[in-house]
């Protein structure tokens, strides 16, 4: 006899599910089952996932929930066709509706509106027919059970028998079989499934106890109480249903009659566009294309017709006209929201100041580029429409990513919602899963491990995957003998089942998709986190498997970055530049790019980026394209990087594994540096269709996929060999796929594009370029006290905060300043020489003369009360003495004095400890009585101002940076006898030994076997490499803030590496600027 | 109500209350119990019940235990678990 699973728990039933659906399904194909439904809770998270893969695996799959029912039932349903397929996202959403979020209930009623097109089943000892039962109210149960046949009907429901060796099961069994008799309806056995293999009832105590925040001890009644919800071979079902073998046999049938495939089936549309009177969605995109190309170009020239004609042949093959149409809408919103908040001139065109920039394959369209979708003209750089919207691989809808500035995006996501209503406009989801910290906190609490030692082991364990756990802890001085030890040794290994398993799910920060039919019969959609958002239950790699229009409204801290600096040169200048139009092969702007003068340069300034920048040498935008999609940990993993490199510099020829090989990889040089070149590689060499290739590498990044990549590697070679590919250079190719993050290419020519306008606006226009950084931070990979020094050496001063002086943000300020030299002068005053505007020619002359003011909002513990409280008390004119900004602002006690430690009241009273008195002696609390007005000057005391050090720490402390100095100079006299400087390192050779000492400023270890770090000293950068095992012997050593190391330099290819045998920390501070760390 | 004995109460005279006491019993090969063994050997004719616990598997003393209630030939019901962890067999008021 052969069985089918119609209830099983996969890890989307948050913290219930013990399995992947990988491993699910593996499992249920060896024991034979015919077929396996997914019946998460109250969730199709899953869903299209599962279906994928049931296509994959050659096993049938069906579609299903476990609904909660209003009083805490469950019941469990099953989809047999579309409609019933639209009726259960529907039910979800109702559920999800009427609940407390989070906690879903579905009211009864609703259910036989949608009842077509599903099979339900009773449900398990919670469903509300086996609760009556228990309870021995039989009447009633023969009532909900007329009840759900009148909904359903005879065909459609069946009551279900559950047996798991749980005391009571065998009576329950008894008694609805009883019913069975009695009323004629069907019974059918499940499983239960909450874990593929019984061991793995371990986990899913664990994850209960995690769910109910208590440990396993405290959890024994919410805990099951046994092993045997797990996929179960079919003799032991055969001899636990013996007595009612139909109940098996039933499950065929009814698995037989559930035919959606959700890959197949969905039907979902792309939106309707209604275009004006007279017109087609088509004629009206060319209308506005040829419209835009006479403002572009002067007239619809030959080369664009030609482009244009091209375009809309395969827009018109695969009716994206609607499609381009409605992106065009979001962008028009896009472009209002500008307009209403002060940000764009109503006056410009869109294409002139388009509110955004796509990427993605469409970059490539001029159709796109004339809507304003993109901020690329492709003929000017001559991008190919076959490179990037290939006809033969166009199965999927090509993508669009927006990005927008961070201050229009929210505003423009309920703009979105507001047009097109949210039962057709959703955000995506987003699922969390579990790394290596949660994991660590979460298990180690359930397990009942000391609390301060589990806190101490998660801080200690912030990168990887949560399956490195026992070797990290074999590091640990504190905690590697304990690897055996009993309790700790569990933690190690369900830490290893854990891994990647979701935790909950969120909403994605700016994906949304928008559909014409209504979306909640497509995909259950739930409230967000936020009022008045809502968000589907499927993330974006769901979404891009069923053929979602998504647009990720993603906020780029960069863009927000160029757009301010653009509007600080409109300031000073009168002239709004116009980012498409600059020089994309200005030589200076390259220049500075090789030297690796990339800090605050979008994308290309981490180290990884810095280290391969100077090597590969751009000089134009296709090599930023690399240059962005080369420092990728995809690539990085196969030492592409470094192969690229070798190649392009001629030290190694340009090979191939085999001949299928050359059209995908030439213009690389035969390495892979973009995923579309993984999906063409397995086209080309394996013959796999587009939308197959697309799995394939998709499969790559799931997680517990090893039986899947197998079977994928198998089909590789079948596919290989029939087109002539000899095995060992199949295996060779195959080896080049992998499950780490790749750029596609048209989104790495988008980002090299913005790379490159960001460097050109640094080189021409850094102190605007800075400005504008400091105002969009957090952002980027250096904290303020680097981005300052940077800006040092871009001719820029930066000044403290002043209460006179200061808007709430950065400012730019037009004194001709004598560059303040570290830890000497205070920069809150300027020597004023003479007010110098720089004559709008002159590019390189901003830098000059001018000075960063440091906005109120940099000190810490002010926000925008205190900033606009102290912007409008100077309104009557500025203030003068400290009574007079205490009375006037009405500030708190601890703002005024985080104020003072900024030196923001230095124009007024240097010595800030005689301030901070005063402040004391002043301050009243709002809040309390009025005061008496009694005087304090007779309190006022000469008191000794603080030193440099002291003030050099509370600025650190207020402002988390030193306007004037670096702590590094105060801390030279420490480090004169035998150490490296810098400025010296630059003079060492190859080879030679360096001792230095600095503050780091940022750790980053890129897929790979190698560390960098980068110290920062008064004089410049120490870039320094550790290889990996020398990093995890001394970890905690090197996650001290100021280091001293030793090693030797390493110089090649234009790099400069300081390559570190032995780390010493030291202490100088109490708190200092953070260091940005990355994997 | 419980009989007041008299007696006067010390730690050492408490006992657990419904501690499973071990018993000889008979398994076929499947593994379930066909006599018990205790002062005379008894048939099980029939096993009414079965189910299992699985529980503190993070202590040092997991519990893992496959329950029976059978009916012996002279119509007692008993129950019975084996310990899967020992392979002993148990009899335990439930």
């Amino acid at each position: 006899m052969s069985y089918a699973e119609l209830h099983c728990h996969s890890y989307y039933s948050f913290h219930d599910g013990a399995s992947s659906l990988e491993e699910l399904l593996l499992r249920s194909k060896e024991l034979g089952y015919r077929a396996l439904a997914v019946t998460d809770h109250d969730n199709l998270c899953g869903a299209m996932r599962f279906a994928q893969l049931t296509d994959s695996l050659g096993m049938r799959g069906i579609i299903g929930a476990e609904l909660t029912i209003k009083g805490g039932y469950h019941l469990t349903l099953l989809a047999k066709d579309r409609q019933g397929y639209g009726n259960l996202c529907r039910l979800i959403t109702a559920a999800h509706a009427s609940g407390e979020r989070n906690e879903p209930e579905l009211p009864p009623d609703i259910l036989p509106e949608h009842a077509s097109g599903l099979i339900a089943l009773s449900g398990c000892p919670r469903g509300e027919l086996s609760q009556l039962l228990a309870k021995a109210r039989f009447t009633e149960a023969r009532n909900l059970i007329r009840q759900y046949l009148d909904w359903f009907g005879g065909e459609n429901y069946y009551l279900e028998l559950q047996h798991n060796l749980v005391f009571g099961d065998t009576e329950r069994v008894k008694a609805l079989l009883a019913l069975s008799q009695e009323t004629g309806v069907k019974v059918v056995a499940t499983g239960n499934v909450h874990y593929h293999i019984r061991d793995r009832h371990q986990l899913q105590d664990c994850l209960v106890a995690v769910k109910n925040c208590r440990s396993l001890e405290e959890t024994h009644r919410e805990r099951r109480s046994n092993s045997e919800f797990y996929l179960r071979p079919q003799p032991e079902l055969e001899s636990l249903f013996r007595e009612c073998p139909e109940a098996l046999q039933n499950t065929l049938e009814i698995a037989e009659r559930c035919t959606f495939d959700l890959t197949r089936d969905l039907g979902y549309a792309f939106p309707d566009y209604p275009a004006p009177e007279g017109y087609t969605p088509e004629s009206y995109l060319k209308k506005l294309c040829h419209e835009a190309a006479v403002r572009r170009y002067g007239s619809v020239t030959p080369a664009v017709k030609k482009r244009l004609d091209e375009e809309f042949r395969l827009i018109r093959k695969f009716r994206l006209a609607g499609f381009l149409l409605m992106y065009h809408e979001v962008i028009k919103l896009g472009r209002e929201v500008m307009i209403d908040q002060g940000l764009s001139d109503p006056s410009l065109s869109l294409e002139e100041n388009p509110p955004g920039r796509g990427r993605g394959s469409s970059v490539a369209l001029l159709a796109g580029y004339l809507i304003g979708l993109s901020h690329i003209d492709p003929l000017q750089y001559n991008l190919s429409l076959e490179r990037f919207l290939p006809d033969d691989i166009m199965t999927n809808v090509p993508d669009i990513d927006l990005d927008f500035p961070r201050s229009i995006r929210e505003d423009l996501i309920l703009r979105t919602h507001q047009k097109w209503g949210w039962e057709h406009a959703a955000l995506t989801g987003t699922i969390a899963t579990y790394q290596i910290k949660g994991t660590v906190r979460d298990l180690g609490k359930a397990l009942g491990l000391p609390e301060t030692e589990i806190d101490h082991l998660a801080r200690q364990s912030d990168w990887g995957s949560a399956r490195k756990l026992g070797k990290k802890m074999q590091r640990m001085p504190n905690f590697k003998d304990k690897i055996d030890a009993p309790v700790w040794r569990d933690l190690i290994r369900l830490a290893a089942e854990l891994d990647g398993f979701p935790k909950y799910m969120g909403q994605h920060p700016g994906g949304m998709i928008l559909s014409s039919s209504p979306l909640i019969d497509i995909v259950p959609v739930q409230r967000g986190a936020i009022e008045g958002r809502y968000v589907c239950q499927w993330d974006k790699d769901s979404i891009d498997d069923a053929g979602f229009v998504k647009i990720d409204f993603l906020a780029l801290g960069a863009l927000s970055q160029l757009q301010e600096a653009i509007e600080l040169i409109k300031q000073r200048t009168g002239k709004r530049i116009d980012m498409s139009r600059i020089d994309f092969e200005d030589t200076a702007v390259y220049d500075m790019l090789c030297r690796g003068d990339t800090i605050g340069i979008f994308q290309v300034e981490s180290a990884a980026q810095m280290q391969t920048i100077t090597r590969l040498r751009p000089r134009n935008l296709l090599d930023m394209a690399h240059e962005v999609g080369a420092v990728r940990p995809g690539v990085g993993v196969n030492h592409g990087v470094q192969e690229y490199l070798a190649r392009r510099t001629g030290r190694k020829p340009v090979t191939y594994d085999c001949p299928l090989e050359k059209r995908p990889l030439e213009r690389t040089l035969g390495v892979v540096l973009f995923q579309d070149q993984v999906n063409q590689l397995a086209i080309d060499v394996a013959g796999f269709a587009p939308s197959e290739a697309d799995r394939l590498r998709r499969a790559f990044g799931r997680r517990h996929n090893e039986e899947l990549i197998e079977r994928y590697r198998q089909k590789f070679l079948e596919g290989a060999k029939s087109r002539g590919v000899s095995e060992e250079a199949a295996e060779k190719v195959f080896k080049k796929f992998n499950g780490l993050y790749m750029f596609p290419e048209s989104h790495a020519f988008a980002f090299g594009v913005t790379a490159y306008q960001a460097a050109w606006l640094k080189f021409h226009y850094p102190l605007e370029f800075f400005v504008a950084i400091f105002n969009q931070q957090p952002m980027g990979f250096y904290n303020l006290e680097t981005l300052k020094e940077d800006a040092k050496r871009h001719g820029i001063t930066v000044l403290n905060p002043d209460i006179n002086k200061s808007d709430s943000k950065c400012t730019i300020e037009h004194h001709n300043v004598i560059p303040a030299k570290a830890g000497i002068q205070n920069a809150s005053h300027p020597t004023p020489l003479d007010s110098r505007v720089k004559p709008e020619n002159d590019r390189r002359g901003s830098g000059e003369g001018g000075a960063l003011r440091l906005g109120l909002l940099s000190v810490m513990g002010l926000g925008e009360a205190s900033t606009g409280a102290i912007e409008e008390g100077r309104r009557k004119g500025d203030f003068k003495t400290i009574g007079d900004f205490l009375e006037r602002t009405g500030v708190l006690e601890e703002v005024a004095l985080n104020l003072t430690g900024a030196g923001a009241f230095d124009s007024i009273e240097s010595n800030r400890r005689k301030v901070k008195w005063e402040i004391g002696l002043r301050y009243r609390s709002i809040n309390s009585q009025l005061p008496l007005p009694l005087p304090v000057e007779q309190d006022l005391v000469a008191l000794e101002a603080p030193g440099e050090w002291e003030r050099m720490q509370e600025e650190y402390n207020v402002l988390s940076l030193f306007p004037v100095g670096h702590i590094m100079s105060h801390l030279r006299p420490r480090f004169n006898g035998g150490f490296c400087r810098s400025k010296d390192i630059e003079k060492l050779g190859d080879g030679a030994a360096v001792t230095t000492a600095g503050l780091v400023i940022r750790r980053q270890r890129p897929h790979g076997k190698v560390v960098y770090i980068t110290l920062e000293d008064e004089f410049g950068h120490i870039p320094c490499m550790v290889f990996g095992k020398v990093y995890e012997r001394h970890e905690h050593k090197f996650r001290s803030p100021f280091l001293i190391v030793k090693g030797r330099l390493s110089r090649r290819e234009g790099t400069c590496n300081v390559v570190i045998t032995q780390v010493k920390p030291f202490s100088a501070l109490d708190k200092v600027p953070p260091s940005k760390d990355f994997r | 109500m419980v009989e007041d004995t008299g007696k006067t109460l010390r730690a050492d005279t408490y006992r657990p209350v419904n501690a499973p006491e071990p018993v000889r019993v008979e398994e076929d090969a499947s593994g379930c119990p066909v006599a018990v063994r205790e002062k005379r050997r008894q048939a099980a004719i029939s096993i009414e019940d079965r189910w299992r616990i699985d529980d503190e598997w993070w202590r040092a003393g997991p519990v893992t235990r496959l329950y029976y209630a059978v009916r012996l030939a002279s119509g007692q019901r008993l129950v019975l678990y084996k310990d899967l962890n020992d392979s002993g067999w148990y009899r335990q008021n439930y």
